[in-house]
């Protein structure tokens, strides 16, 4: 896999002698940068930039492992099959045309992947940038920079925005690993760019820029590995719902639901930027600075005002403005001026030379409870930037800990924030985004610590569910309820006791068995809200059975006239406990979505729910649970007794792995579950599957 | 010859597809087939001339050679009416008896097709017994039935009709699937034994109750923009998709003979609508949808229809002709045909003409 960054020999098909064309573009990169051997081919040029041209790839003597194509898209099937046989590795498919243009477009990329296939080439695009190794000096674009060696990769999904970063990195001297433009992403996505950074030396932070996942399964099972071993940062655009339009209309990118893409991101360890600006303001600092131990911060400033904003941001992100040694206390009152702040933030006041920065520093990361440093700094009269910044790197290169800067101003500390960036300190405008980024840091953190178990598997009874859901779709039903808490018992979730009945009489002697009060709802596939139309009826006792009975099937006949009746389903009434809410939902992209939450009739109010992509384990589980607002009332308030936590966390183990072993139920809700006092399990009143209808 | 008299005992029962399901059965089986409509009720403009929606199609379908004013001899037209009520027009049994004649030539059987429901035309002296007693032909009843009362509306036609002899037998149609048991055991017993003979028991359908992509683009004048090598594909039901992509997503998963009508703007309702099994997109308000969604659409093959209409109109225009077969085209035309070979005994029912 390695190869596609570092082929030996290049051919560029399509080059072109005409300036400003792609084609004269990507050979001129490769010529001036790459060490290896190029090709132009064109049948109608003799040389191009002084290098021989072939008519064809298949007229170059000697192997060529990677070919670049810029030609018009109709004729792209046919080279890839002349790259095919000449045994081509790797193919980086520049030009556009394809899914992204029309119908007749996406027969054409289609037609291209399975040439592919077939001579087990890869593919990178088509509709792409291409791709650069700043190690190896290839680079195969058409952009007219070649990005400093460093040690962000980058890969992008917007072509456009892979010219942009590259021409303002340019500027801002940031370097990159490698640079890849993933285009329409036919055949090499993000899922295998992620394995091939990874195993990449040079690089140290992933970043990527998506509309859409290829196969978020695959994305989250790599990244859980990736991003214990490197930063992984992505920004995903279409958050909010127009967004979401337009990345439907311009990429075809299906709107899965946003929460969803956050949820799955944060369980495999993938950190979501929520901005360009972002993504490139965290990549500095994962790429020269350390990563810190704990959350502990430490601000160094020379002024009240900004030291008051960088506390406020640290504090919100969730970092802790901790609290100094006494040792650092008393050396810190030994040489600052009377009139500075010797606890955290320190503040050295506007007069704060070199000297100053450079003893505070020294002594603030000898601090065993600092765990990161943000360096402040303002242009005062006495100020010297330049002076202090290499005080910052000469204390950031010693320390372990990570070190960010605010040189807050303008022209007076460009100079100083020069040397910073020289040194590998990453410098912010604002204090709020270094606080932000250092967040981002310590997140990480965390992320490089966790230990990932696989999911238990319980014991349950498969071949039931199996029969279920197959009598089911044999019959073309697809939305159960009935037979939804035959699945749920089939799993070893807990019902209330139950029996679908078609007579009073039944309704009577069934009621009997389990005791009253009980309650009544009508079975019907046809009927979604059956309280609506009053066919739930709660609390009815032993006189009252028969004519709930019959007012139930009065009120379907009025309210649904055409719903078809499977019968009335009486069940004991359940009391004494905290509802929940357990579900699952199959998002297009990230499979099923398990849902926790409070019940009642303020869910849709309150919208106190966790989410987390299945198949989970008991960790994620328990997240899910205690990461809910309605938890401590769980936890027991008030004298109350705790709840049987366990029990729900269970269910929710037990329901992930029925979705998990049934990829044909998209939808599942239990709708409440009763949770009983510690010890004492739970209990499922109501449920509700949606199968796949078959495709 | 064998004159067999179809009617029914509520208006959009199927009667035109169990004629042409009929007609096709025993013409396979070497029968000359010949089809009447006497009283046209369903009255359009054809070439300049009016005549019978109905007996137009299944002069259409069974390539027959009478011109459409002898296959409906008369059209229950505005001024028919009036002049019924005014007791000024002459009775147009003449005109139906002739038209017989001359359908009966060198026929085997006479498939004839009643109006509405069995009462209708009373009001010319020609309800469907009357007209059945005017040509000599046996009546078969069908009859929808979709719970017990459908029993009550048998009876009561057979007493409309007066005389059992008149009638070789009932079929009833759209049987829910889990009545069907019901309806074997205990119904069919019960009318025998009043006297009614059933003659067949036809479950229902759900690729009958369907409307094909090429029929939805007739019904709201709708461009195909994808897939145009499937104007067969069947629709069953439509939903509007005017919510968030993941609200819809739940709706969507329920049906899955669907339709999603909304505007070629709203790429995310319609890429959702991709994601689970749909049958045609319906784009409204003449929004052409974006490329990707067209190529999605083609990848899936599923239909994408560009109309002029506003939602609320296409809706209105196709729930109009929702549940009602008419005279069944492609494959539900195939469909009506196996369905009477399988469930209408045929040979019996000619016997009893």
């Amino acid at each position: 896999m390695s190869d596609i960054f570092s082929p030996r020999s290049v051919a560029v098909i399509g080059a072109s002698r005409d300036r400003g064309k792609v084609g004269w573009g990507i050979l001129d990169n490769l010529k001036k940068n790459f060490k290896g051997r190029v090709f132009p081919i064109n049948p109608k040029a003799g040389r191009i930039l002084g290098l021989k041209c072939y008519s064809s790839i298949s007229m170059v003597p000697g192997r060529v492992e990677l070919a670049v194509i810029a030609i018009p898209a109709r004729f792209v099937p046919q080279v890839l099959e002349e790259c095919g046989r000449k045994r081509v590795k790797t193919v980086v498919v520049i030009s556009a045309g394809f899914k992204e243009s029309s119908i007749e477009g996406t027969k054409l990329e289609n037609e291209c992947l399975r040439i592919v296939k077939k001579h087990r080439m890869r593919m990178v695009g088509p509709n792409c940038l291409g791709i650069i190794n700043t190690y190896s000096g290839l680079n195969a674009t058409f952009a007219s920079h070649m990005p400093g060696r460093g040690k962000i990769a980058m890969m992008s999904q917007s072509g456009a925005l892979c010219s942009a970063i590259l021409d303002w990195a340019k500027l801002e001297d940031v370097g990159f690993s490698k640079f890849v433009s993933l285009g329409n992403k036919a055949d090499l996505s993000e899922n295998e760019f992620l394995e091939m950074l990874n195993a990449d030396g040079n690089t140290r932070v992933i970043l990527g820029y998506l509309e859409d996942l290829k196969d978020g399964k695959t994305l989250m099972e790599t990244s859980r590995s990736v991003s214990r071993k490197k930063p992984v940062i992505f920004m995903k655009s279409g958050r909010t719902s127009a967004g979401a339009r337009a990345a439907a209309s311009h990429t075809g990118a299906l709107a899965g639901s946003d929460s969803a893409y956050d949820t799955a991101f944060e369980q495999c360890g993938i950190m979501r930027a929520d901005s360009a600006e972002e993504l490139f303001d965290y990549a500095i600092a994962f790429a020269e600075q350390p990563i810190p131990k704990g959350n502990g911060v430490a601000i160094v400033t020379n002024a009240g005002g900004p030291s008051i904003i960088a506390t406020d941001a640290c504090e919100s992100y969730g970092l802790e403005i901790t609290a100094f040694e006494n040792n650092t206390i008393k050396k810190l009152r030994n040489f600052l001026p009377a009139a500075s702040s010797i606890y955290n933030p320190v503040d050295m006041l506007g007069d704060a030379d070199a000297e100053r920065y450079k003893k505070t520093l020294e002594t603030v990361v000898a601090d065993r409870n600092v765990d990161c440093v943000i360096v402040l700094l303002t242009p005062q009269a006495m100020t010297n930037a330049k002076e202090i910044a290499e005080v910052v790197a000469g204390v950031s290169k010693k320390t372990g800990k990570p070190v960010l800067c605010s040189f807050m101003g303008g022209v007076d500390v460009s100079a100083g924030i020069r040397i910073l960036k020289k040194n590998g300190i990453p410098n912010y405008p604002y204090p709020e985004r270094a606080a932000k980024t250092m967040s981002a840091m310590v997140e990480y953190t965390k992320i490089k610590k966790r230990k990932y178990k696989k999911p238990e598997v319980f014991s349950v009874e498969r071949d039931k569910v199996e029969r279920i859901i197959r009598k089911a779709m044999v019959r073309g039903v697809v939305n159960l309820g009935f037979e939804a808490m035959e699945i749920l018992k089939a799993y070893g979730i807990p019902t209330c006791r139950y029996k679908l009945v078609k007579n009073p009489e039944d309704a009577l002697s069934f009621a009997d068995a389990v005791g009253y009060p009980v309650a009544l709802k009508i079975m019907s596939r046809d009927i979604v809200h059956k309280s609506d139309i009053g066919c739930v009826m709660v609390n009815v006792n032993r006189d009252e059975v028969v004519s709930a009975y019959n007012r139930i099937l009065a009120n379907a006949k009025r309210f649904a006239p055409k719903a078809r009746i499977h019968g009335i389903l009486v069940q004991e009434m359940i009391t004494g406990g905290h509802e929940v809410i357990l579900g699952s939902n199959r998002d297009p992209k990230l499979g099923d979505v398990m849902m926790f939450g409070m019940g009642g009739i303020y869910v849709e109010v309150l919208k106190d729910v966790r989410f987390k992509v299945a198949p989970m384990n008991r960790d994620e589980a328990n997240d899910m649970v205690t990461g809910t607002k309605m938890y401590p009332v769980l936890r027991g308030m008030r004298g109350e007794k705790p709840a049987d936590i366990k029990s729900v966390v269970d269910s929710l183990l037990r329901l992930s792995q029925l979705v998990t072993d049934f990829p044909e139920i998209v939808e599942l809700d239990v709708n409440p579950l009763m949770v009983f006092p510690e010890g004492s399990g739970s209990c499922a009143i109501d449920a509700r599957i949606i199968l796949e209808g078959k495709k | 010859m064998k004159k067999l008299f179809v009617c029914s005992s509520e208006p959009q029962s199927g009667k035109t597809a169990i004629c042409l399901g009929m007609a096709l059965n025993l013409m396979k089986k070497g029968k000359r087939v010949g089809y009447m409509k006497p009283i046209g009720n369903r009255i359009v403009d054809v070439n300049g001339r009016l005549t019978d929606d109905d007996a137009w199609k299944v002069k259409n379908i069974l390539c027959l050679e009478e011109p459409s004013e002898i296959l409906s001899p008369v059209l229950l037209t505005d001024r028919l009416v009036e002049n019924v009520l005014k007791g000024t027009g002459k009775n147009p049994r003449n005109e139906i008896r002739k038209a017989f004649r001359k359908i009966s030539e060198k026929r085997d059987v006479v498939i004839l097709e009643g109006t509405g429901e069995v009462s209708a035309g009373m009001m010319l002296g020609l309800s469907d017994p009357d007209v059945a007693k005017l040509v000599g032909a046996k009546i078969l009843l069908i009859s929808k039935y979709e719970s017990e009362h459908a029993i009550d509306r048998v009876l009561r036609d057979v007493r409309i009709i007066g005389s059992r002899k008149r009638i070789a037998g009932v079929v009833l149609v759209d049987v829910p699937k889990d009545g069907m048991q019901n309806v074997k055991k205990l119904v069919v017993p019960f009318l025998e034994k009043k006297g009614v003979r059933v003659i067949g028991v036809l479950p229902e359908d759900s690729i009958l109750k369907s409307i094909s992509v090429e029929e939805i683009a007739e019904i709201i004048n709708a461009k195909i923009l994808t897939c145009r090598d499937k104007p067969d594909t069947l629709v069953g039901s439509f939903i509007i998709g005017a919510m968030g992509p993941q609200n819809a997503l739940k709706y969507f998963r329920r049906l899955t003979d669907k339709a999603v009508i909304t505007g070629g703007d709203r790429s995310d309702i319609l890429l959702t609508a991709l994601e689970t099994e749909t049958k045609c997109l319906i784009l409204t308000g003449n929004l052409h949808p974006s490329v990707r969604v067209l190529s999605r659409a083609e990848e899936k093959k599923v239909p994408v229809l560009l109309t002029n209409y506003d939602t609320l109109t296409a809706v209105g225009k196709l729930e109009a002709v929702m549940n009602r077969i008419g005279a069944p085209r492609g494959r539900k035309l195939n469909r009506m045909e196996e369905r009477v070979a399988r469930y209408i005994n045929l040979e019996k029912l000619l016997r009893l003409c």
